[in-house]
């Protein structure tokens, strides 16, 4: 028996069309691994697939758990100038002390601006620049590694390339063979920037398949009967980090569960107290919007 | 057509009528604080820009008490003050300011050269040659062109040094303290001793110690945090700036250009960006009109906009020049060149000594410059002392006959030839020449023992010149404009002086920490005891700084009042009397005054209701000394606190004399430092100085255009002030332009012959007489 109140599911419909939320696309809630309620607007179906945005990071994460359980990399304390030469040339003294685990919880240090409805201006020139780590290496430190939260994409494109180095290849060959291959999700190559051993961000995929991430990471990380990522890499993922207690290895945290959100609104949102997970997809515009509102009055 | 002003009455405006034709240039003049400023800004301005923005639906303004009767033929009114355009943002510059900066951008983003090398062939954008912008900065210095970096190998030379001890030879206390307590955490949280000497570490140990990384609380380890120190110290003005293993160098990454690398490859004719910008605005408009591009519009408005700036006399700066390095008359003509370029008529334009900060022969230029708006259609009213100025104009308004009180009414109105009839005014006598100002007849002559010698000086556009300064004499700088007398004195011998005599320098201002160029060689420097700098930088730093509380008199103040038996009784202590400290009001935090935004960086201020607009707690004003509360006493004017402070306070009186000699007798004690312009501001700090019971002999004195904002009476005053201080056995180093200030030199140091690439030499030295007869000055002419 379902410990929610089935009402829930037409509040859900409602509550979307009361605060007229016309870019959202699909909503899918699973409870105790039960698909409960599906909805798609805007002629989406179960079949198309919405940009991952951010929520893409909390994959990289898993990723990265995965490389620990393989042996491909040794320990999240690493420090990271060990596969990335451009960070041990002494340009900032502490680039020595930044390790993986800076990079999971976003405290490496490195100064980024957000800009206006998060659309990363400082991207811009990395992009134009033949070596992308070398130009985040001049970029200027503004905290020792560790102490200092900000959101950011310098620390996933490091942790990407820190992952690419240590398995030879893109963090994206060892999540498509690891985690979408037993999953059974078909998502998007990342895009990749071969040279640096970069591959970031661009994914898609469908709300279900998206649903697929957050129940591996509700059963502690098994997958029918399979052990994806070690349960301690889960639990120690959605932990509260030192610099930032509402973040963990790239996963948001609340009282009530932990989430993956991404830009215009993507949300993975897991509910370990009520074994549910919920997803929201929504179309992608200049502006950024949340919908977290949505699960957490209505579900969480 | 006339602008027809009944009853005008703000401040100490007596109910006057004035007439102001329209078309023609108009000045306003008397002697200072006669009320010029206020039938200038404070009506004319005030309500035609409210007008205008009333009818435009733009935002509504309330004014609480009408300040005159009736206005009639206002056109949309537009207005440059000194004391306004002097505040503004650090970061600008004068290509950000005028816009050229932006239009440069676009120009290099739309038709620059790009590097092969760095031709990605996406399109460039404007942003990326902006250093403001995070898509344009350079990532390492974030656009600052300067990063800080620390000489390790010097830190940590003596290896038998206690990790406690490391800064024992800085000196300053606030360094050995600052560090004490957090190498002593440090350590606890490291698992080091504070007593451990260097080289006893291990090499992990020593990167831990140099670098931290161990999570403690408040050091990383010793060079983040002597970094850090230094930049916080710097931005505090405290001990730490004295830390001699960190210094600023230009960015290795952009070489102090503040932009990315897309900017530094890109070219327009062969130069960067940056390039263009560190030119003279006279040689860029030079360099851009050979450009092959030239017929592309956007190139077109750029060089319109440069030739303006090159007209009104500003082609001795750099784009790059920050705007807070400008003087306030070059701010003004800045402002001025905008206004020329928009082709408009039937505008009312209202300038506030335009003419400051020019030579002679730049004057007349800009005389020019203004007649052609009035040609085009619009009216000019200027608040002016100059003569040639008023000898062009149409139109003279003579306000008066003294300050404050005594002052603010309407002494003449009507043409200049009329004017030299009038007998009350105490300006017309000196423009007829009925009276003149008085010239020395004996002037002190050089002791050749006696000389402070500047050698090898090459800031800015000087070339590596030597310059002999004599002491004991009053000595002008002159030249036109950008020749370099900026450079010799307050780029120069200022540093050198604070480098040498340390703190024998005293200066309201200490934020100037540009490295001196080692080379600069100083003798003669055994002959000064002190240098006192006098410059036009606003009075204190908030905005309830004010004559009394700078000058020291508003402590004895606070103390009377606190002692006074009735605040005894109640236990009150001198802060009770403070707006900054127990006696604010809660509601205004000590303004008198909230401000309400209405919009577009406009705001509607309106009285407190608490405190009646007077920033004080009820408490404090129910004490009163003698018949008067705190408020009364902050708005007394200086010649009535004379009075009041004869039996007093000794000091008080003293220094309320002083200022009253300078000619600021006029002004309230308590008048805000907004309010206060540039040459009042520099009254204040000279009359401060010369207040000071024992002012001794064998000082320097450094003024920068003493007579900025004063009449010819005041002029006459001060120039007796200034003698007085020669006579005493000190040195008065003044950067002028008044033929009359500098026919009453000892000694003058004339710079040239140009201005900007066209300068930076010494062109003649001597007694006026002598620059008279020399063939080589161009101010000679005028003496």
């Amino acid at each position: 028996m379902s410990a929610l109140n089935h009402d829930f599911l037409s509040q859900l419909d409602d509550y979307i069309k009361v605060k007229r939320y016309r870019l959202v696309n699909s909503v899918v809630v699973y409870e105790n691994d039960e698909l409960i309620f599906e909805r798609y607007y805007n002629k989406f179906n179960e079949n198309t697939t919405n940009p991952l945005c951010s929520t893409w990071k909390s994959i990289l994460s898993l990723t990265l758990g995965v490389c620990l359980d393989k042996g491909i990399i040794n320990s999240i304390d690493e420090p990271i100038y060990r596969y990335l030469p451009q960070f041990s040339q002494n340009i900032y003294p502490w680039h020595r002390l930044i390790t993986i685990r800076h990079l999971l919880t976003m405290s490496s240090g490195v100064h980024f601006i957000g800009g206006v409805h998060y659309h990363c201006p400082m991207m811009e020139q990395m992009r134009r620049s033949k070596d992308w780590i070398a130009h985040i290496a001049d970029v200027q430190m503004i905290a020792a590694p560790g102490k200092k939260f900000v959101y950011k994409e310098w620390d996933v494109l490091l942790l990407s390339a820190v992952i690419g180095k240590a398995c030879g290849g893109l963090a994206w060959d060892i999540a498509e063979e690891y985690i979408y291959k037993p999953l059974n999700i078909v998502g998007k190559a990342w895009l990749a920037q071969h040279n640096e051993s970069i591959s970031y961000n661009g994914d898609e995929m469908t709300a279900k398949n998206m649903a697929k991430i957050g129940r591996l990471m509700l059963n502690g990380g098994i997958w029918e009967e399979q052990q994806i990522v070690s349960n301690t890499f889960v639990k120690d993922s959605v932990m509260p980090s030192e610099a930032n207690s509402g973040y963990g290895f790239l996963w948001w945290l609340s009282s009530k569960g932990f989430h993956a959100r991404g830009f215009a609104g993507q949300e993975i949102n897991i509910y370990p107290s009520k074994n549910i997970v919920a997803v929201v997809q929504a179309t992608v515009t200049p502006s950024s919007k949340l919908y977290s509102d949505i699960c957490d009055n209505i579900i969480g | 057509m006339t602008i027809k002003i009944k009853n005008a009455r703000i401040h100490n405006l007596k109910n006057i009528d004035i007439d102001i034709p329209k078309g023609k240039l108009t000045v306003i003049t008397g002697v200072s604080g006669s009320g010029k400023s206020s039938l200038a800004f404070d009506t004319l301005y005030e309500e035609g820009k409210r007008r205008y923005l009333m009818f435009s639906n733009t935002q509504f303004m309330v004014d609480s008490v009408p300040t005159f009767e009736s206005i009639t033929g206002l056109s949309p009114t537009v207005a440059v003050e000194q004391r306004i355009t002097r505040q503004s943002n650090p970061r600008s510059t004068v290509g950000t300011r005028t816009k050229i900066g932006t239009m440069l951008a676009a120009l290099f983003a739309t038709y620059g050269n790009r590097s092969p090398e760095y031709d990605d062939g996406e399109p460039l954008s404007m942003e990326m040659f902006q250093k403001n912008s995070p898509k344009g900065m350079c990532v390492r210095c974030l656009g600052t062109g300067q990063i800080y970096t620390a000489n390790e190998d010097a830190m940590f030379k003596d290896k038998t040094k206690t990790l406690a001890n490391l800064f024992e030879d800085e000196g300053k206390k606030g360094v050995v303290k600052h560090y004490a307590y957090r190498i002593y955490e440090f350590c606890k949280n490291a698992g080091l001793s504070p007593n451990q000497t260097i080289d006893s570490l291990s090499e992990e140990q020593f990167n831990t110690f140099k670098y931290g990384g161990l999570g403690c609380e408040h050091m990383d380890g010793v060079v983040p945090w002597a970094i850090n120190f230094y930049k916080w110290s710097l931005a505090r003005k405290y001990g730490g700036t004295q830390l001699t293993y960190v210094y600023q160098i230009p960015c290795p990454k952009c070489n102090g250009s503040g932009l990315g690398e897309q900017a530094a490859h890109t070219t327009v004719n062969g130069k960067t960006i940056t390039e263009l910008e560190n030119m003279y605005i006279s040689d860029l408009c030079e360099y851009l009109k050979k450009d092959k591009l030239s017929g592309t519009k956007l190139l077109e408005e750029i060089l319109i906009k440069l030739e303006c700036m090159v007209d009104v006399g500003l082609h001795h700066l750099a784009l790059s020049r920050p705007v807070p390095t400008l003087s306030g008359g070059e701010i003004q003509r800045l402002f001025l060149a905008s206004y020329i370029i928009a082709e408009m008529d039937s505008i009312i334009f209202i300038f506030d000594e335009p003419t400051i900060g020019l030579h002679e022969i730049e004057k007349q230029k800009l005389i020019d410059i203004i007649q052609n708006l009035i040609k085009r259609g619009n009216t000019v009213v200027a608040v002016e002392h100059d003569i040639n100025f008023m000898q062009s104009a149409d139109y003279i308004i003579d306000l008066g006959p003294r300050a404050g009180e005594y002052g603010g009414e309407r002494i003449f109105q009507g043409s200049y030839a009329d004017f030299m009839k009038c007998n009350n005014s105490l300006t017309a006598p000196y423009l007829s020449g009925s009276l003149s100002m008085p010239i020395k007849t004996y002037y002190k002559s050089v002791d050749k023992s006696k000389i402070l010698r500047l050698e090898h000086c090459q800031i800015h556009n000087l070339r590596d010149i030597s310059v002999d300064i004599p002491l004991g004499l009053l000595v002008g700088v002159a030249g036109v404009s950008g020749s370099g007398k900026s450079s010799i004195i307050a780029d120069t011998l200022v540093p050198k002086l604070k480098e040498v005599l340390k703190n024998s320098v005293i200066d309201g201002d200490d934020t100037k920490t540009e490295k001196q160029p080692s080379d600069v060689k100083i003798t003669g420097i055994e002959h000064i005891k002190k240098c006192i700098i006098v410059d036009q930088k606003p009075i204190g730093r908030t905005r309830t700084s004010c004559p009394a509380t700078y000058t020291g008199i508003f402590d004895h103040v606070r103390k009377m009042f606190a002692n006074s038996s009735e605040a005894a009784a109640q236990g009150f202590t001198p802060g009770m009397f403070s707006v900054n400290s127990q006696g604010k009001c809660l509601k205004c935090k000590g303004d008198g005054v909230i401000h309400y935004h209405v919009g577009f960086g406009n705001f509607l201020h309106v009285d407190c209701e608490d405190c009646g607009g007077t920033g004080f707690t009820p408490e404090s004003m129910s004490i009163s000394v003698d018949g008067k509360n705190i408020r009364n006493i902050l708005e007394m004017s200086i010649t009535n606190a004379i009075e009041y402070f004869k039996d007093k306070n000794k000091a008080s009186y003293r220094m309320l004399h002083t200022l009253d000699r300078v000619g600021l007798g006029y002004m309230s004690l308590g008048q805000k430092t907004p309010t206060i312009s540039g040459g009042e501001a520099q009254r204040i700090k000279l009359a401060k100085e010369l207040g000071k019971s024992n002012s001794g002999k064998d000082n320097v004195y450094i003024l920068d255009e003493p007579t900025t904002g004063l009449s010819f009476s005041d002029s006459e005053r001060l120039i007796q002030l200034v003698q007085e201080l020669v006579d005493n056995g000190n040195t008065v180093i003044v950067t002028e332009h008044d033929p009359v200030v500098l026919s009453n030199c000892d000694y003058i140091i004339e710079m040239g012959p140009g201005g900007g690439s066209d300068g930076g030499y010494v062109l003649a030295t001597g007694t006026p007489a002598e620059l008279r007869n020399n063939e080589k000055s161009i101010i000679g002419r005028c003496l």
